[in-house]
């Protein structure tokens, strides 16, 4: 065991870098964003330095709070899926033989080589009526017409979790490579099936990289605005698609300041409630 | 001896069948992004214009895609006239475009184009924002030849905008969607269309509002209060449970179009004809309301280092001849007077169908007064 020591020097001289980055990277840009969610916004023009409250005030009462707790709603959820496939799917990557296990680990991590672009382009396609999946029912005979699944709440729920399922897997990849093969193995000499080992060892045993990966996969999900600008229908934009919009075609920075940064608290509450209930409830 | 114990052991549950489960592995896609616009090199800062611009270098920009292809195609003729370098790029849809020309130009940093295409409303938030070098008419003599409405002001009477090119919105359809194609905007109204329609997304670029008041209300007068506003979009809220595609950028929608995803709606009728033309399944209808005109403004960027270079480019572009060439080979509707250009009958109604006097104009002035109420208006109206 070693003891928690003071900080020397040289730690504070390791650290300084990092902090500095996030103090350069991090909180300035937050600081003038904040500044800018108060100033004056010309309509028909852009923006001029003052303090004002009309953008908070224009965020707090309306659709704006409803499309925030739709985005978190929907966020948490995608968080949810994302992880119940991605522990069972990397635990039993790590059980795999080496050559499956090193290819299927490549698949997944090149699926992040995708821009949000590209993937939300795919998936309107795939789930779109003109060459989508549905035309392979057709042909096979199931369906009489093609359809289309998108826009939907469903087609913005599989974009989502589709983008975030490969962080979730890299998160829970370290540390279930490292799980003892010995606690697995004992439950099943004793006389578990692989089933009931997974659920009464593996799982109680991952529960903290389970919730880092699901809260990763939430935080990811709500910065999100092209998939749910692609393939849904407006009551299935989230926020982050209304800051875009603000930002992009209306030059309504102030206003978009503000809703980032009202989403941006919003996410840290729910990260940190999330995390308080995960410490109560440990055993 | 324990070593062994333990690999035995693992042989056996491993015989004992670990399974793995697998999940669907996505496949490989091509990934392809839009060029962001090349960094300006020459000198930053507004100076007095040179005497001679021979030799001068510009950055013209005009939106991405076959309209900058062709736009490009004019260039060097007036290179070789003038002796100015021409460096043509792509911009994104002008309400965009202008925000990035104001950030770059308030942190002082070189302008991204020393000449930016601009539409009606994104050249008044332009003017309002002061980003423009502003100048006088006698700048640009061929301004002659422009209709009339294509030169704007900012409030001293100082020319920012030049007009470049007019297009129009039209009713577009999908033929093997469509056999026959409907002849007004209300058809937008009807439920055979149910999911199958796509509008823009904002209320200032698709001017659905506009359409509106013309179908329902006889026109632009129910626009001049609020509550006439609310009264119009409420009519327009009953097209929601039709349209499937509220689109924000053309290739979008184009793509939607031309595949049949969505079977009508409003689009480009420059673009759609483009697109026939290259054997798409697409066809532009002016409805009998009349199309939505709207323009593009030769904006010059404030702190432009060549502004003579760009009041001659300007001038050049409007010249009668290239206007009549824009629409030969474009399918723009020429800013230039009809009796200055050498266009046929024919071919002046292919692009410009029974004429501007026919056409639905955008209510700028609305906009620029309202637009955040309208913005607030709209958003909840395409949410509801």
């Amino acid at each position: 065991m070693s003891e928690l020591r003071r900080p020397s020097r040289g730690t504070w001289a390791v650290l300084a870098f990092p902090v500095g980055m996030l103090a350069v990277f991090f909180l300035v840009p937050f600081g003038i964003m904040l500044a800018t969610s108060f100033y004056h916004r010309i309509e028909g023009g852009f923006y001029t330095p003052a303090f004002e409250l009309d953008s908070w005030r224009r965020l707090l009462h309306g659709v704006f709070i409803e499309r925030t707790l739709f985005s978190i709603g929907i966020c948490l959820l995608a968080g949810a899926v994302c992880i119940t496939l991605a522990f069972p799917f990397t635990y039993f990557l790590t059980r795999m033989r080496r050559r499956p296990h090193v290819t299927l680990l490549v698949l997944i991590m090149s699926a992040l080589a995708l821009s949000e672009v590209i993937v939300g382009f795919a998936w309107s396609v795939l789930l779109g009526r003109a060459a989508g999946i549905s035309n392979i029912l057709v042909w096979l005979g199931l369906m009489d017409e093609p359809a289309a699944y998108q826009p939907s709440f469903l087609a913005v729920l599989i974009g989502l979790c589709y983008i975030a399922f490969p962080y979730c897997v890299l998160t829970l990849y370290p540390q279930l490579t490292r799980l003892d093969p010995e606690l697995t193995e004992a439950a099943q000499t004793m006389g578990a099936s692989p089933w009931k080992t997974f659920w009464t060892v593996v799982v109680p045993i991952g529960r903290p990289i389970i919730v880092a990966g699901f809260l990763l996969a939430f935080v990811f999900t709500l910065g999100s605005y092209l998939i749910p600008a692609f393939l849904g229908r407006p009551e299935h934009w989230t926020l982050s698609v209304f800051i875009s919009d603000q930002a992009t075609f209306n030059a309504n920075v102030p206003f978009a300041a503000a809703m980032a940064l009202f989403l941006t608290v919003l996410s840290l509450g729910v990260v940190g409630l999330v995390t308080w209930i995960e410490g109560r409830t440990r055993g | 001896m324990r070593v062994d114990e333990v690999i035995t052991r693992r042989e056996l549950l491993r015989r004992g069948g670990l399974a793995a489960g697998a999940l669907a592995i996505p496949g490989l896609l091509a990934a392809c992004g839009a060029e962001p616009p090349a960094q300006q090199t020459g000198p930053t800062g507004a100076t007095t214009p040179p005497q001679s611009i021979e030799g001068a270098k510009i950055k013209v920009s005009t939106y991405g895609g076959f309209f900058e292809e062709n736009f490009a195609k004019m260039y060097p003729a007036f290179t070789e006239e003038t002796g100015v370098e021409v460096e043509s790029i792509s911009q994104p849809t002008s309400e965009a475009w202008v925000v990035q020309l104001q950030q770059a130009i308030d942190a002082g940093a070189p302008p991204p184009a020393d000449v930016s295409m601009l539409s009606g409303v994104g050249i008044q938030r332009a003017i309002k924002g002061g980003i423009l070098a502003t100048y006088d008419e006698s700048a640009i003599p061929q301004a002659v030849n422009l209709a009339e409405g294509y030169i704007r002001y900012d409030p001293e009477g100082k020319v920012a905008g030049v007009g470049g090119v007019s297009w129009y919105i039209t009713l577009v359809s999908n033929t093997e969607r469509v056999p026959e194609s409907p002849d007004t905007w209300t058809t937008f109204w009807d439920p055979r269309w149910r999911n199958e329609l796509a509008l823009l997304k904002n209320a200032a670029n698709s001017y659905l509002i506009e359409i509106t008041a013309a179908c329902f209300f006889g026109g632009y007068d129910i626009l001049a209060t609020q509550d006439g506003v609310v009264e119009v979009l409420t009519k327009l809220q009953e097209v929601k449970p039709n349209v499937k595609l509220w689109f924000r950028d053309e290739a979008q929608a184009q793509q939607a179009y031309n595949t049949g995803e969505v079977s009508i709606g409003q689009f480009y009728h420059d673009i759609t004809t483009y697109a026939a033309s290259q054997g798409e399944p697409l066809r532009s209808v002016f409805p009998v309301e009349g199309a939505i005109l709207d323009s593009g403004f030769w904006a010059v960027s404030k702190n432009t280092s060549n502004l003579a270079a760009c009041q001659a480019f300007i001038d050049y572009m409007c010249r009668p001849e290239i206007q009549a060439e824009l629409a030969r080979t474009l399918g723009t509707t020429p800013t230039a007077k009809k009796e200055t250009m050498d266009l046929t009958d024919e071919e002046y109604e292919a692009v410009g169908g029974p004429g501007p006097e026919a056409a639905l104009r955008p209510k700028y002035e609305m906009y620029d007064e309202w637009e955040d109420w309208i913005d607030q208006r709209w958003t909840e109206m395409i949410l509801s």
